[in-house]
């Protein structure tokens, strides 16, 4: 098991980040069956933002939660770095994803009893770690909460609220950083701030971000996207700004 | 994690509290008791150790027999065994023992104001309440229970002391003339001294009148005779060796005692011994009292355990996404699991700290609710044992942690994409299983139900115990298929007459129908409790009340209202016989003899007028007529031991022996005179002397004859010889009570339930303070 003590980054010259080969993940059975992915092979490559876009019930939201181990796939195969992840225990998941992963979740990111630095550092205290206390300083410097640390969530704004979010997902220095929808409830000018912090993560930390959204102009911060439609991957596109996704989105028929 | 539960409690006050409001009533009620009773215990554990100090060794005889309620009986010995036991090696000294009723009325002139006040002056006194106790006052204050704090000590055959409590009450003083009714009648003494018992006022709320030794032996009717004999021991022997000694003096045949032309068979024991007698005796009383309390105190966390695991149900569902978020970032399952249980075990070590702390605060206030209804105790520290401290802590705690277990494990199973999706998992169980175990304890509930009712095997009291408990669990665990149907079927009006609102109610009832059952669940419990007292009270009342009104042919019953350890002289029969207008008079006697190897209790009735007062429905052979060697049993009892006219049975009595008696009648009315019944002659030949007094006398007088005019005659007798109406009976109550409306012979009788017959003294007097009223 390769749990990994927080430390540098994975290499530039190793492989993807997580994988996916052939997934497919069904829902129901029979007339009710619902395909919510339909054979996808996937890469994510390291220190790179990869933005996963397309429109409702297209399955990208799906296709986040089978590639973190949130949610099991019908058939096909899950690689996070070289780890197979499809065949393993309840309790090896659970603690990949403690060691090995960060997410920030559209809404409800924070236990609403513990405070800013608590969250934050919540994955190490499950795991019984220390904390790197000068890279918690450092990503809780640069999503610029120095003085709400010791605020409860009920006292922080949405935006600070997710900023916290995406400090707790850093926190643990993990190889995979998943978004969903991470933007969804926030007004434009959090909105902003908070991808640009995800943008900083990847430019700086050298981290890698996979983020599901529906907002092009979200996906307008990500180094490539891709683009989901009936449980496939249809599209992609590197440097992406917020007008060409905005074309390519108004090209799915609905 | 342990941040995590701890913050989330502090977080949540209220539901904090209401979780841990459960579990400390349940814990204040237990460690309420248990502290209760260990003072109590202690109290009169120091008590009995004390009054018993100065004794070495007691001499009396070897008891026979138990009564019904396992109490010893035994007879009196001859008073030169003392004398004889002097000659003992290593005996100090001796002291004849006598103990006896003895009701404290009051002054001369505080009668005369009673009876110039009228009828509800005639009697309320201690005695009412509590038993009415006669001591002796011995020579060496090493044995002497009693210590007085006014006057002096009891010397001649007419000066008392009394207890400082009735003292108190009473109004007495020393210097006072104070008249006192026992067996031997009702007499004016001068009040000497004022005494406590130990250190108590009282003991236990009873009255006590002392005389000097022979004066008492004279009042309480041990003519000749001691109850037992006390030894104090020279210095420097032990009580085994003085007990040794006088065993030895006994063998040797050096003390002998016969009474009534039977040779005695003795017994010694140590004072230490004595003691624990007493305190064990006290011991088993307080037992039932402590279990009886300890009842409610379970029913009380039986009832917690839904509360707290309704709580725990709701909490895990609000917090879905708080656990599935935790999951998310990497609680596993074990985590979630302790995170609950954690939470559980500080609300219930908590709860049950404080619910122990209330408890003992609780003890008190229940100590001051029985020294307000005149039960004194003896003043000791509060008792807080380990057992209390123990198991308050753990039973309350184990509750709480046991009750949130299946939240807990719930909690444990959210799975973490729970976070990501507006989920609301019912998971109502599989109904097929449900409904067969469920079934299953129901049926076998309600066979032990059946069995325990109708049939005679085994336990009966703890099989219906067991059923209705069984029966109760099967209704729970039906609880949520019932759910359903349930508030489908009460829901349908509500839904039609509220509209939107009534229909949203139904929805949610019906939504998840575990929650519903869980909620209704605590109400199950309250709502059937609440009809078990009831119905248990009624019942109880019902089958005194039905007693009580059909027997009766007697116009009057004078009742001496106390505990059946005292009661009216027997003289006051007499008076009353010579009454105008009287046609017929019978007291009810009480004692206890052995029969067929069990202690029973024997009524004695005068034969002769027994029929004109009271209708026991005779089916076989007659009353009338009977004598000293004859018997009268109720035909239950004749049916269950195959008995009939004619035939005789060995009864053992503690002052003659086996006596052969011969079946004289049966009758079917288990009211008034119980089980057993024989003639008063045979009860004075048989029954000791001072057990020669009467606590209830009935009286019927000639058709016709004014009943007012008989009402003032028989008060002025009663109230001469008994002045305080015979013992007294609680405020309100009369000493005599009315029976207008004479039947005809033969009416008004209703058939008895069976199970109802009255079975000792204290019932039987409760039973006519309560309800003698109106003959029908």
């Amino acid at each position: 098991m390769t749990t990994t003590a927080p430390s540098s980054a994975p290499a530039p010259t190793a492989g993807p980040a997580a994988r996916g080969v052939g997934v497919y993940k069904t829902y129901g059975s029979g007339e009710a069956e619902v395909r919510a992915l339909d054979g996808v092979d996937v890469e994510f490559a390291p220190q790179r933002f990869t933005a996963i876009m397309g429109p409702s019930g297209s399955g990208k939201s799906t296709l986040m939660h089978c590639m973190a181990g949130l949610d099991d796939v019908t058939s096909g195969t899950i690689y996070l770095g070289d780890v197979d992840i499809t065949g393993l225990s309840e309790k090896k998941l659970t603690m990949l994803r403690r060691d090995r992963l960060g997410f920030v979740f559209q809404a409800y990111n924070l236990v609403p009893t513990l405070n800013a630095i608590e969250n934050i550092t919540l994955p190490m205290a499950l795991a019984g770690r220390d904390p790197d206390q000068e890279w918690i300083d450092q990503v809780v410097r640069t999503v610029g909460l120095d003085d709400r640390l010791t605020h409860r969530p009920s006292e922080l704004s949405g935006g600070q609220q997710q900023r916290v979010a995406v400090a707790r997902a850093l926190a643990s220095q993990p190889d995979l950083v998943f978004a969903d929808e991470p933007t969804g409830n926030l007004d434009s000018k959090s909105g902003i701030q908070v991808l640009g912090f995800l943008r900083q993560a990847v430019d700086e930390f050298d981290q890698t971000v996979v983020m599901v959204t529906h907002d092009p102009n979200a996906a307008a911060n990500a180094d490539r996207v891709l683009f989901l439609e009936d449980g496939k991957i249809v599209d992609e596109m590197s440097e992406p700004t917020g007008e060409k996704v905005l074309e390519r989105m108004k090209r799915f028929g609905d | 994690m342990w941040k995590t539960t701890v913050h989330g409690l502090l977080a949540h006050k209220l539901r904090f509290a209401l979780t841990a409001l459960a579990v400390f009533l349940g814990v204040a009620f237990m460690a309420g008791t248990l502290v209760l009773t260990d003072t109590i215990g202690k109290a009169f554990d120091d008590l009995f150790a004390s009054v018993n100090e100065g004794v070495d060794a007691v001499v009396r005889e070897e008891s026979p027999f138990d009564d019904d309620f396992g109490q010893a009986i035994r007879s009196p010995i001859p008073e030169q065994i003392a004398d004889e036991l002097t000659a003992v090696d290593g005996v100090e000294s001796v002291e004849g023992n006598v103990f006896g009723a003895a009701t404290v009325i009051g002054t001369p002139e505080q009668i005369a104001k009673r009876e110039k006040e009228g009828d509800d002056a005639l009697g309320r006194n201690r005695g009412a309440q509590s038993p009415a106790l006669g001591f002796n006052w011995p020579v060496a204050q090493e044995v002497n229970p009693l210590r007085v704090v006014a006057g002096e000590a009891p010397a001649a055959d007419d000066e008392i002391v009394v207890d400082k409590a009735t003292a108190d009450e009473e109004d007495l003083a020393v210097g006072d003339d104070v008249v006192v009714t026992t067996v031997a009648g009702t007499e004016a003494y001068e009040l000497v001294g004022i005494v406590t018992f130990g250190t108590a006022d009282s003991p236990g709320g009873s009255s006590v009148t002392a005389w000097e030794t022979s004066a008492a032996q004279r009042a309480l009717g041990f003519d000749g005779t001691y109850l037992d004999v006390r030894v104090i021991a020279d210095d420097g022997v032990s009580q085994d060796e003085v007990v040794a000694n006088i065993s030895e003096a006994i063998e040797a045949g050096e003390i002998t005692g016969t009474a009534n032309g039977r040779d005695l068979k003795l017994e010694v024991l140590t004072g230490a011994e004595l003691t624990d007698e007493d305190q064990n005796e006290l011991a088993d009383q307080l037992g039932f009292f402590n279990t009886f309390l300890l009842v409610f105190a379970g029913v009380a966390l039986f009832v917690g355990i839904f509360i707290i695991y309704n709580t725990f149900s709701i909490i895990v569902a609000q917090r879905t996404r708080e656990m599935a978020l935790l999951r998310a970032i990497g609680a596993d399952r074990r985590q979630v699991l302790m995170s609950v249980m954690l939470e559980a075990l500080i609300v219930g070590l908590l709860a049950s700290a404080l619910g122990l702390g209330a408890g003992i605060l609780l003890a008190g206030v229940l100590q001051g609710a029985l020294e307000a209804l005149g039960i004194d105790l003896p003043s000791t520290s509060t008792v807080i044992g380990m057992r209390t401290l123990v198991a308050s802590m753990v039973v309350g705690t184990l509750i709480t942690v046991v009750s949130a277990w299946m939240p807990a494990r719930r909690a444990a199973a959210i799975p973490p994409i729970a976070a990501l999706r507006d989920v609301s998992i019912d998971t109502s169980g599989r109904s097929g299983r449900r409904v067969a175990i469920g079934l299953a304890i129901a049926t076998f509930g309600a066979l032990g139900l059946f069995v325990g009712l109708f049939t005679e095997i085994g336990n009966s009291i703890l099989i219906v115990g067991v059923g209705a408990v069984l029966v109760f669990l099967g209704v729970i665990v039906l609880g949520p298929l019932l759910a359903l149907p349930m508030s489908r079927a009460l829901g349908a009006p509500v839904r039609r007459f509220r509209g939107t609102a009534g229909t949203l109610a139904q929805a949610n009832a019906m939504r998840n129908p575990k929650r519903t059952s869980a909620t209704a669940a605590a109400l199950i419990i309250g709502v059937g409790l609440v009809g078990f007292i009831t119905i248990f009270a009624s019942s109880a009342s019902a089958s005194i009340g039905s007693v009580i009104d059909k027997a009766f042919l007697a116009d009057f019953t004078v009742d001496s209202g106390s505990f059946g350890l005292s009661g009216l002289p027997p003289e006051l029969v007499d008076q009353i016989e010579e009454l105008d207008g009287v046609e017929a008079v019978s007291p009810v006697r009480l004692g206890t003899a052995e029969i067929e190897g069990k202690g029973a209790q024997l009524s004695a009735v005068d034969p002769t007028t027994i029929n004109q007062l009271f209708d026991v429905g005779v089916s076989e052979g007659a009353i009338e007529g009977a004598g000293p060697t004859d018997l009268f049993v109720l035909r239950d009892k004749a049916e269950e031991e195959g008995w009939t006219v004619g035939d005789t049975v060995t009864v053992n009595f503690a002052r003659t022996g086996e006596q052969e008696l011969a079946i004289a009648a049966i009758y079917d009315e288990p009211q008034p005179a119980g089980t057993y019944t024989i003639t008063l002659e045979g009860f004075e030949q048989n029954f000791d002397e001072s057990q020669q007094f009467d606590p209830q006398v009935y009286v019927r007088y000639e058709e016709g004859f004014d009943l007012d005019q008989a009402r003032e005659e028989l008060e002025a007798t009663v109230f001469a010889v008994a002045p305080n109406g015979g013992g007294a009976g609680p405020a309100g109550n009369q000493g005599l009570d009315h029976h207008p409306d004479q039947p005809a012979p033969g009416c008004g009788l209703r058939p008895v339930g069976p199970g109802h017959h009255h079975r000792t003294a204290r019932n039987r007097q409760l039973a006519g303070i309560v309800d003698l009223r109106a003959n029908p």
